[in-house]
């Protein structure tokens, strides 16, 4: 033997002889009655289930191949589309963050304005005739109006001229003539 | 909780380490998951879309994970309600009665490409499969994953002696249909 050996062999029996693995505190404790446990429910098993005991238990289900190999990255990849999608509650919750409040509600404003603005100049269109050429005749000179009721005077009354005179005579106008 | 599950968390809760800690928990816990959900819907299709769920759903509420329950009782709880809440909608789109599945699972069974089981395999997953939805839970996960009743109770929120009645109940309902079959 050589001397490199030797000195091995010193160290080894120099040093403490000590178990190296180590077991929870209370195992010993427990372990006789964990084992009584077992044998009880053997025993019960046995006693009242005697055929399905004597059935040998394993699994008798299969995976498909490397089922458990590729379930992880699979799992990773879901994960990282779920990070990517946000939902409306995070959404939501990211619009009424203060950096983006502002901003949020300058939009809104501007919005409202802009619908009522539209709101208050589209008016319904008239489509009653009548109040048209009241409407009408409220920004036309009044001598003008009387120059062309007796300029049509001759001819024959359409409805318009009567709403013409009407008019005239609602405004205080009896003479037209 | 155990120092692993504590060292994986706090890595989740760091954005530079979150991937990582969530693959390993992946990785981790899949086989157990999988196994006790594959249980309750037979079918592995079912299976793994309840399964990946899951995932997402522990992806999500992890940060929120107190930890006064153990991590692995937790992601069971979330996997056996995923997996019954899967079933139930399975059973009304297929007009089935939320409190009768024997039949609809028992074909499952019997189209289930991955079942490697002998025929007295086949006759006691079928003698499983008569059991209410909560006994067969109950069954499955004392008999086949040996788990103790008081992680059971936290599980399914159940008390120690109800789990023990119903576990009782289950073994001679089975035995029984052994019998007359």
């Amino acid at each position: 033997m050589n001397n490199s050996t030797n000195i091995n062999e010193d160290e080894l029996n120099g040093q403490n002889k000590k178990n190296p693995f180590e077991t929870d505190n209370a195992y010993f404790e427990n372990f006789s009655s964990k084992m009584q446990n077992r044998i009880d429910e053997f025993e019960e098993l046995s006693s009242i289930a005697p055929l399905l005991n004597a059935i040998p238990k394993y699994n008798p289900f299969e995976t498909p191949k490397a089922y458990f190999e590729e379930l992880p990255t699979i799992v990773q990849e879901r994960v990282i589309k779920v990070k990517n999608t946000v939902t409306m509650k995070e959404w939501l919750i990211q619009i009424f963050q203060p950096r983006f409040l502002a901003p949020v509600l300058t939009v809104l404003i501007v919005a409202f304005t802009g619908i009522n603005y539209l709101n208050r100049t589209t008016t319904t269109p008239i489509i009653n005739d009548e109040y048209s050429i009241y409407e009408e005749l409220e920004h036309i000179d009044e001598s003008t109006l009387i120059e062309e009721v007796v300029a049509l005077k001759t001819t024959e009354t359409t409805d318009e001229n009567e709403q013409v005179v009407d008019y005239l005579l609602e405004n205080e106008l009896e003479e037209i003539n | 909780m155990s120092t692993e599950d504590q060292e994986l968390l706090e890595q989740f809760k760091n954005p530079e380490t979150r991937n990582y800690a969530f693959n390993l928990l992946v990785r981790e816990y899949q086989k157990r998951l999988y196994w006790h959900i594959r249980k309750i819907l037979i079918d592995h299709d079912d299976t793994d879309d309840v399964l990946q769920n899951v995932f997402i759903k522990v992806w999500k509420n992890l940060d929120n994970f107190k930890g006064d329950s153990l991590l692995y009782t937790w992601l069971y709880r979330i996997a056996t309600n995923e997996s019954i809440t899967f079933l139930n909608q399975k059973k009304k789109r297929a007009g089935v009665p939320l409190d009768e599945a024997s039949a609809f699972l028992a074909a499952n069974l019997e189209s289930d490409h991955y079942f490697k089981g002998d025929e007295i395999q086949a006759k006691l997953q079928k003698a499983i499969l008569t059991l209410p939805d909560k006994q067969r839970l109950v069954f499955n996960m004392k008999y086949f994953d040996e788990i103790k009743y008081e992680a059971m109770s936290e599980i399914l929120g159940t008390s120690v002696g109800a789990l023990k009645s119903s576990y009782h109940i289950a073994v001679k309902k089975i035995e029984e249909y052994l019998k007359s079959n």
